[in-house]
């Protein structure tokens, strides 16, 4: 057991690497492409549900504001790609955390209900403001991503770019999640009354955190923009968002690794069950609801490692 | 003259029509073990909810080390030196007995979100002056054994002990104990007991303000005693004072059976 968790991560990693040069066919290259760019954001959904225990119902919106906001500063502002990357992250974290601060004071299904009615809304932003949005007709004519004069216009090339942001992601998220920062967003999952008493401002660590995780949610949406090339207001509906809690749900919300599970799954199995037609979205159902009444913890139950004390070389305890 | 930790003036908490707290003022002195009883209902931990910042009183003042706090935000009575245990036990279960005790160390750890994504913070370079008082409380509270056991498998006792070490960490001017001894056998409460006076003892500054129902427990730990009855102190003296005031005697056993 130890030897196969020492193993997992740089096999997984190996095979990751590998996988556009294995699988040629685009279909696939395609799904694994998805894969990363929905990691991306259902681990910025397990950092609020996961760690704070904020259940936020309407995550799509973020990942919305990120893609339009990519896709109209390139296409309609002629900015280069990396700019509008940037301003993605920046603008839908602003906007987190200027919805957090007076909404954190709601708690439990109060809170989800107001992140459903902001998931809701900004669908009817992007939907009704014509004259930003292009309405219904969304934004056709996304350039490819670049990283200045290299174009990321194959799969391949996309596909090594989501997969390391996915990794530097999940390397900050882990350090994070093991830092006093962490542990305090953990207190707030366990008890955040105790926590107050200890001198945690609760509220802003909620709001850190939510404005953090709308910003990554965001760097989702900006990737997705640039990799479908078109985005209307359809990709961003509030079902959406539950799609992305079950990401989170039925991968493991406690683990590090449960979200980028949960994405994986839920955007290559619908894909990969698509030759039985009209039986395909039953079998989908069928197994996410398995995976909850077996594992309602989720696939991966562990949590990011506890912080450990372990005495100095000679100290005598 | 000895420094005044916490001053309260007049405080009331009335939810709807029940005045839990009706007027309640005290000046609690540096460096005191105070004891805090009354018969159930009385409004004793409605008055630790008020004083430790949980809830906030409907009027009155309360000012901790001189600074007016009422109304402010529990984290920031914790900042000001306040910290407390709850009578129904509030750890973070699913967290290491460690982790507990760090959450203590909140204020004096490094948040800096940056540093923490970075793998910089000082829990992660392993330096931490943090990590090593936790570890030397841990020792100091008999916990140091099990500080890498999830604080939910730990027997009642310890709970209740861990409770203590992660308030101390705080580093409190000011600690409120409610009920510490509650569910214990005498064994256990005379351990207890032992462990709080220590504490007072060894942190000279330190104000313990506890509510027990054991009357062994508080009679033989408080230097000074208040009586609540009915959301109303009814009497404020020596331990040698309350055992003999007739006013407290018809709280507890009711006017008439006195007669």
């Amino acid at each position: 057991m130890n030897a196969l968790r020492k193993y997992a991560l740089p096999l997984l990693v190996v095979l990751a690497l590998l996988f556009p040069l294995v699988v040629t066919n685009a279909y696939y290259q395609r799904i694994g492409v998805m894969s990363c760019i929905f990691a991306i954001v259902a681990s910025s959904l397990g950092l609020l549900v996961g760690q704070v225990k904020l259940v936020s119902a309407g995550h799509a919106a973020f990942f919305g504001i990120g893609a339009y906001t990519s896709a109209l500063l390139t296409t309609k502002a002629g900015m280069p790609f990396l700019v509008g990357f940037a301003v993605a992250i920046v603008l839908s974290g602003l906007v987190g955390f200027l919805f957090s601060v007076p909404v954190l004071r709601l708690k439990g299904h109060y809170l989800s209900m107001a992140t459903l009615a902001f998931g809701i809304v900004a669908q009817m932003v992007m939907l009704n403001w014509e004259g930003l949005t292009n309405g219904p007709n969304g934004v056709p004519g996304i350039p490819f991503a670049s990283l200045f004069a290299f174009e990321l216009n194959t799969d391949v090339r996309m596909f090594y770019f989501t997969f390391a942001l996915l990794a530097l992601l999940l390397w900050g998220l882990s350090r994070l999640y093991r830092s006093p920062v962490g542990l305090t967003f953990q207190l707030i999952r366990e008890d955040a009354v105790a926590a107050a008493t200890l001198g945690v401002n609760v509220t802003r660590y909620k709001v850190t955190a939510f404005t953090l995780s709308a910003g990554i949610a965001g760097l989702g949406g900006s990737l997705f923009a640039h990799y479908m090339a078109y985005i209307n207001y359809d990709t961003f509906y509030p079902l959406e968002s539950f799609m992305l809690l079950a990401m989170v749900v039925v991968g493991g919300m406690y683990s590090l690794f449960g979200p980028v599970l949960g994405a994986v799954l839920l955007t290559a199995v619908p894909e990969l069950l698509r030759g039985l037609a009209d039986y395909r979205m039953l079998i989908y159902g069928v197994v996410l609801v398995s995976v909850l009444l077996l594992r309602p913890q989720g696939i991966l139950s562990g949590r990011p490692k506890h912080l450990e004390l372990r005495p100095k070389e000679g100290a005598k305890r | 003259m000895t420094k005044i930790v916490l001053a309260a003036r007049e405080v009331r908490k009335h939810y709807g029509g029940v005045r839990a707290v009706d007027g309640f003022s005290c000046e609690l002195q540096e460096g005191r073990l105070i004891g805090l009883i009354g018969p159930n209902g009385a409004g004793k931990s409605t008055l630790f909810n008020l004083l430790s910042g949980a809830v906030k009183p409907t009027s009155g003042s309360i000012e901790l080390a001189g600074e007016p706090v009422a109304g402010m935000r529990p984290d920031q009575f914790s900042r000001r030196g306040a910290a407390r245990t709850f009578q129904n036990i509030r750890l973070f279960k699913r967290l290491t007995i460690l982790e507990n005790v760090l959450a203590g160390f909140h204020q004096s750890s490094d948040l800096s979100l940056l540093r923490g994504v970075l793998g910089l913070s000082s829990y992660q370079r392993g330096s931490a002056d943090v990590l090593e008082r936790a570890g030397a409380l841990l020792e100091a509270f008999g916990l140091y054994a099990k500080r890498n056991e999830l604080a939910v498998h730990l027997s009642y006792g310890d709970q209740r002990r861990l409770e203590i070490a992660r308030a101390m960490a705080s580093q409190p001017r000011l600690l409120f104990l409610d009920e510490p001894a509650a569910g214990m056998n005498a064994y256990e409460g005379q351990q207890l007991v032992e462990l709080i006076r220590r504490l007072w003892e060894e942190n000279t500054q330190l104000t313990v303000f506890l509510i027990e129902h054991d009357m062994d427990v508080v009679m033989k730990l408080s230097q000074e005693i208040f009586v609540l009855d009915s959301g109303r102190l009814i009497f404020h003296g020596t331990p040698e004072e309350v055992r003999g005031s007739d006013v407290v005697r018809e709280a507890y056993l009711g006017g008439d059976l006195d007669a």
